[in-house]
């Protein structure tokens, strides 16, 4: 039978399910991979829901859980992987999507060139819409490392030319 | 890049991301069933630590040590194994420091770019203390490398591993049997093995 927890935690995966997908890919998950991941942390956190609900950012506490399972799998899928210069072939993107991915895919291929750490600062920040102190909680670290992440992220976007007409088109 | 600028593309890169439909039913059992094996690890953790306390009172009252063992706040250093020391040593020798916290044991027995990734990476053991106990060592079989982090070294070898991970954080790990493996090299037989990766 279902508890009033329960169903607060229902109506918290349903009103966030896209949203964390959709982080988990920008975060670098392949597309298999994030909807598992995002399972796994909401998991985890619904063996710890009065916690999570009564902090004061749900939110942040969820993110820190997803960040840090993706670090956990990156940790374990190691064997037979090395760095390779070109990326691999992105998911086929159905023709419902093609037209927002024609700009969409180059920003995508630009956070993977990005290390790790400034990448989750900028899909936390600029995606998830987290504030700084959330973002800070979310990814264990300092406001301060936070700001300085996301400066030097924004920095190496902008000397990516690869979406160099990005810049241009919304200016 | 400005950042609201990154705001508007990121929604819209997001928006050309399909997402497939949520089944809040089976998150509810798979959040129920991790949530059993938490209770019964807290189970067991409280019954460890009411042991482990008696120990500690029993050390304290006789001024002793008690099977070699007397209880301490301190780090302790893990030894380092001989430079001559099999894989199996090394790996056991790593995984000891680790435990200790022991940041200088761990960068001496790992290659130096295992040590600079680690240093970088999030979720890193290095940042977050793992409790690694009952680490048993399967086989040590020879690799070539090849397409791994050890291409380049002379001699490698893998060596699989079980053991039990304790759980630091409730939103990082689970925790409990894990199996796990090592990858070691080095470049000839007055070497020290080093770790070179790990993972499953």
């Amino acid at each position: 039978m279902a508890s009033g927890s329960d169903d607060d935690f229902t109506d918290y995966v349903r009103s966030r399910w896209v949203q964390l997908v959709r982080s988990a890919r920008l975060l670098g998950c392949a597309p298999s991979e994030a909807e598992d991941l995002v399972q796994v942390a909401l998991a985890r956190c619904y063996s710890s829901w009065p916690k999570v609900a009564s902090a004061s950012s749900p939110d942040a506490y969820v993110y820190r859980a997803l960040v840090n399972c993706l670090a956990k799998s990156r940790r374990r899928r190691w064997w037979g992987e090395t760095p390779v210069e070109d990326l691999p072939e992105q998911d086929s993107w159905t023709p419902d999507h093609a037209a927002a991915a024609s700009t969409a895919l180059p920003l995508h291929d630009a956070l993977a060139r990005l290390v790790p750490e400034q990448r989750a600062v900028l899909v936390l920040r600029f995606y998830a819409d987290l504030t700084e102190q959330q973002t800070a909680a979310a990814l264990g670290i300092a406001v301060g490392t936070v700001k300085s992440r996301t400066a030097r992220a924004l920095a190496a976007l902008g000397r990516d030319e690869a979406i160099a007409d990005l810049h241009h088109d919304r200016a | 890049m400005l950042a609201h600028e990154l705001h508007l593309a990121l929604q819209e890169t997001a928006r050309a991301l399909p997402v497939g439909p949520v089944h809040p039913e089976d998150l509810l059992r798979r959040g129920r069933t991790l949530r059993r094996r938490r209770q019964r690890l807290r189970g067991s953790a409280a019954g460890l630590a009411l042991s482990v306390l008696a120990v500690t009172g029993y050390a304290a009252t006789t001024d002793s040590t008690l099977l070699g063992w007397r209880p301490t706040n301190a780090q302790v250093a893990a030894p380092l194994p001989p430079v001559d020391a099999s894989p199996e040593d090394v790996v056991r020798a790593y995984v000891a420091a680790l435990n200790a916290v022991d940041t200088d044991a761990v960068r001496a027995l790992s290659t130096p770019e295992k040590f600079q990734r680690d240093e970088r990476a999030e979720g890193s053991w290095l940042r977050k203390s793992p409790r690694i106990t009952k680490l048993q060592l399967g086989p040590t079989r020879p690799e070539s490398g090849e397409g791994t982090s050890a291409a380049g070294l002379r001699f490698v070898v893998f060596i699989t591993a079980e053991f039990d991970l304790g759980r630091h954080d409730a939103a990082t790990e689970s925790g409990g049997p894990t199996v796990w493996g090592y990858l070691l090299g080095r470049n000839s037989t007055a070497e020290r093995w080093l770790v070179v990766d790990e993972g499953v």
